[in-house]
């Protein structure tokens, strides 16, 4: 189950009293960069700068072991900094957990791989309390489970039952875990990858919206083109190993990322930017629907949208959006959402929020096509 | 209030500099297209005036179209007036600053921690929208077409004009100007023509039928009184008269060659006659001429405008078509052009106008007139076959009582009254 050993071994976390309580703990440990440093132009040039460096590294350092699929690395590091959560959907073979293991190595992360099968409980992922003597004393004390680690490998997340699967709901949303009544925080980053295979789907549980929709990106791994194909088998089957270089100092890795993310967060966003978002996500809602906003859209129904789409996207597509556009900002060396940020992220962004009906499924309808024809309709908004 | 800043303030400054740019390019193509809708009307107005047309609707055509072109050119300068938020997007997607001036805008009342770094990009990339680049000073293509306009108004009114009237025809003799100017007069109608001819003297010139010569009658006016068959020293003597200085007025204009002593009347006197002394029976005398003269249906083409003429010319006086207007300006009195006969258009005056201008130049006599040692009156009378049909060609006008100012009141009883009753 926890095949890779994280750097530093797990010692017992002492419980948080309450949620407040540990969303203030979070708070006040968060290694945000200080404000008065982006203040300054300088500062903030620098940040960007360096901001842009990192994952321009560690995009190189992954595409060392991983050949392609350079569109997934960077969609992968986009929801990284932005702080969520990716579900990778793609056949076997095609690298899968090799992305998130070179991941964890290049980020000096500790890392995790949970194998979900149809036996797995919710305690295997969370952790449990188990009887310990020390000395004299026995008590119970708790054994955090595989889901302490910054880099969090869910493979093949649609074989464990839906009770296990929801084990991950509150640790991936609130980044924390309640065990016996007691809340444990989790180690920040933490970042989720599962991957969901397409084929053997007997004996799957597909898993349910509400996990779905708190994945921040949804990113499809084909199969590699022929060219890549050929450095695959040539690479992988000789004697050379390749060594992933790390891109943070071990002990300043943590504390690195998320001043980065909190850098993202600061990005700047236009009104009509965000008006355009918002209007994208009002789209994808069927206006049928029960569940349909009240008011008029600025884009007008599509009629596809109407036939094949049962329920739309939730207002944390719209913040996915708005987050990967922004981490797509800083990768393009700027402080400002543009259009064509918020356009690039649109897919991963929207696509496993779209909730298809029997019609679509019939026709073979896949949602990336359904989110790229309302682009298109969205481009008049282009001011 | 929010923290200021020099990169801030520059932005600002060039975003108001670009806004403004831009209003005043579509303000003036507002004006230009507008301006040319309204020329266009003017124009409109110019060709209903050329053509006399006294009905309203090319007026109300020409006004609405003033109006529509005034509308038109502030819907124009409305419609590409710029806000600000409009010019900075503009100035964004011109410049390819990818929303960055948008943004600024955005943020510009709050303190977010990266605007400062938002400007200093701005900044960085200033050569890209400079505003020689993203709107370089030009004037609107509006303006050809505004140009155009105005050059066919002017065309249009220099065709059209009326044609110069003199402002008395004593300005003329008095030596100013070409011959050919003297010898162009404009045309004028039948009564006011017969008054110039009895105020000259050049009553014999009077021509009783053009249609004898082949010249129109306007040939025959268009020398002053001055006999066509007259020497070049006959047409250089005019100008020597001192009547240049009488008064504008008709009546000024009697009482001037009543008092010239020089007699510069014999110069009009082209039949080798000595001049006589003119005498209020010798301008009655001209004024029966003038009534039958008018009687004649070739010279005396009925102006409408005319309307106090007497048709049968027995008014008292005899003279009342002119004298009713001796209030108004010497140029008032000859109205204007009547209209053109075939024997008098322009293009058949101009052979003999120039070569009147040539001889007179050359010092050779202008061509001759048949007929000329016969009286035109007389031969006129002599003619009773014309007198009852132009009697009928005249339409019945109302009679008017002449207006005499008091001053000239005895002046004109002394000059109308018949002595030979």
């Amino acid at each position: 189950m926890n095949d890779h050993a994280p750097p530093d071994p797990p010692s017992p976390v002492p419980p948080v009293s309450s949620p407040a309580a540990a969303a203030r703990s979070v708070a006040r440990k968060s290694p945000h960069p200080p404000e008065s440093t982006l203040a300054d132009p300088q500062a903030a040039a620098e940040h960007v700068a360096a901001f842009r460096e990192t994952v321009d590294r560690i995009r190189a350092e992954l595409a060392r072991a991983i050949i392609g699929h350079s569109d997934v690395l960077e969609q992968i590091l986009i929801a990284l900094f932005a702080g969520g959560h990716v579900l990778i959907e793609g056949v076997p073979g095609t690298g899968k957990t090799l992305i998130v293991r070179t991941l964890g190595q290049a980020l000096t992360l500790s890392f995790n791989r949970i194998q979900f099968t149809i036996d797995l409980m919710p305690a295997d992922i969370t952790g449990t309390r188990m009887f310990a003597e020390h000395g004299d004393a026995r008590e119970f004390v708790f054994v955090r489970g595989p889901v302490f680690a910054h880099v969090l490998l869910a493979d093949e997340i649609n074989r464990a039952t839906p009770k296990t699967q929801s084990a991950l709901l509150e640790a991936m949303a609130e980044r924390q875990v309640t065990v016996s009544g007691n809340t444990y925080r989790l180690p920040a980053p933490f970042f989720v990858l599962a991957t969901l295979n397409p084929i053997e789907m007997e004996g799957t549980y597909p898993l349910p919206e509400a996990q779905l929709d708190r994945f921040l990106f949804k990113v499809f791994l084909p199969y590699p083109t022929s060219d890549e194909m050929q450095r695959i088998i040539s690479t992988t089957t000789t004697t050379a190993t390749s060594d992933v270089t790390p891109a943070f100092p071990p002990r300043k890795a943590a504390a690195r990322i998320e001043a980065l993310k909190a850098l993202v967060r600061q990005v700047l966003v236009a009104p009509h930017l965000e008006h355009y978002a918002a209007s994208l996500i009002r789209a994808t809602i069927p206006t049928d629907s029960k569940f349909a906003p009240s008011g008029p859209s600025s884009l007008p129904p599509d009629e596809m949208i109407q036939r094949y789409v049962s329920f739309g996207s939730s207002p944390r597509g719209g913040q996915a959006l708005l987050l990967g556009a922004k981490v797509r900002a800083l990768l393009a060396g700027r402080v400002n959402v543009t259009y064509d940020d918020i356009d690039r992220v649109a897919v991963p962004a929207l696509n496993h929020r779209l909730v298809l009906n029997f019609a679509a499924r019939a026709d073979d309808v896949d949602p990336r096509m359904l989110i790229q024809r309302l682009l298109n309709a969205a481009r008049r908004l282009h001011r | 209030m929010p923290p200021f800043s020099v990169g801030f303030a520059h932005v600002q400054a060039r975003v108001r500099d670009f806004r403004h740019r831009l209003n005043a390019f579509g303000a003036q193509d507002g004006l230009y297209r507008g301006g040319t809708v309204v020329v266009v009307a003017m124009v409109v107005k110019l060709v209903v005036d050329a053509r006399h047309d006294q009905s309203s609707l090319g007026m109300t055509f020409a006004t609405l179209l003033a109006l529509a072109g005034i509308f038109a050119g502030i819907a124009i300068g409305h419609r590409r007036w710029l806000s600000v938020e409009e010019a900075v997007h503009l100035l964004d997607r011109r410049g390819g600053l990818e929303d960055r001036l948008t943004t600024l805008l955005s943020h510009r009342t709050g303190s977010p921690i990266l605007k400062h770094l938002l400007v200093q990009q701005l900044l960085q990339i200033a050569p890209r929208w400079e505003l020689a680049v993203v709107a370089p000073r030009r004037v609107p293509r509006s303006i050809f077409v505004f140009a155009g306009s105005v050059l066919t108004m002017i065309a249009v009114a220099y065709f059209t004009r009326p044609p110069a009237i003199p402002t008395s025809p004593l300005a003329a003799l008095s030596g100013g100007g070409t011959l050919q100017d003297r010898y162009s007069w404009p045309d004028r109608s039948a009564d006011s023509n017969a008054d110039g001819i009895r105020q000259h003297g050049g009553s014999s010139l009077y021509p009783s039928r053009t249609g004898e010569t082949g010249l129109s009658s306007g040939t025959v006016r268009n020398n002053h009184g001055a006999s066509p068959n007259s020497t070049s020293q006959q047409v250089t003597v005019a100008p020597q008269t001192s009547l240049a200085h009488a008064p504008a007025s008709p009546m000024g204009v009697h009482s001037a060659r009543r008092s010239n002593p020089a007699g510069a009347t014999p110069a009009f006197e082209a039949n080798g006659r000595a001049p006589k002394e003119p005498t209020p029976g010798s301008l009655n005398a001209h004024d029966d001429t003038r009534t039958s003269t008018r009687s004649q249906p070739q010279a005396s083409k009925p102006d409408s405008r005319s309307g106090s003429r007497n048709p049968r010319g027995d008014t008292p006086g005899g003279g009342s078509s002119s004298d009713s207007r001796n209030d108004q300006p010497p140029t008032a009195l000859y109205g204007r052009t009547a209209p053109l006969t075939e024997s008098a258009s322009p293009a058949r005056n101009l052979p003999v106008n120039l070569a009147v201008t040539a001889r007179a130049a050359t010092g050779s006599a202008p061509p001759q007139l048949p007929d000329q040692h016969v009286h035109p009156i007389e031969r006129d009378v002599g003619a009773p076959s014309l007198r009852p049909s132009a009697e009928h060609l005249i339409p019945d006008a109302p009679i008017y009582k002449p207006e005499i100012a008091p001053d000239y009141e005895p002046l004109v009883r002394r000059i109308f009254s018949r002595d030979d009753e």
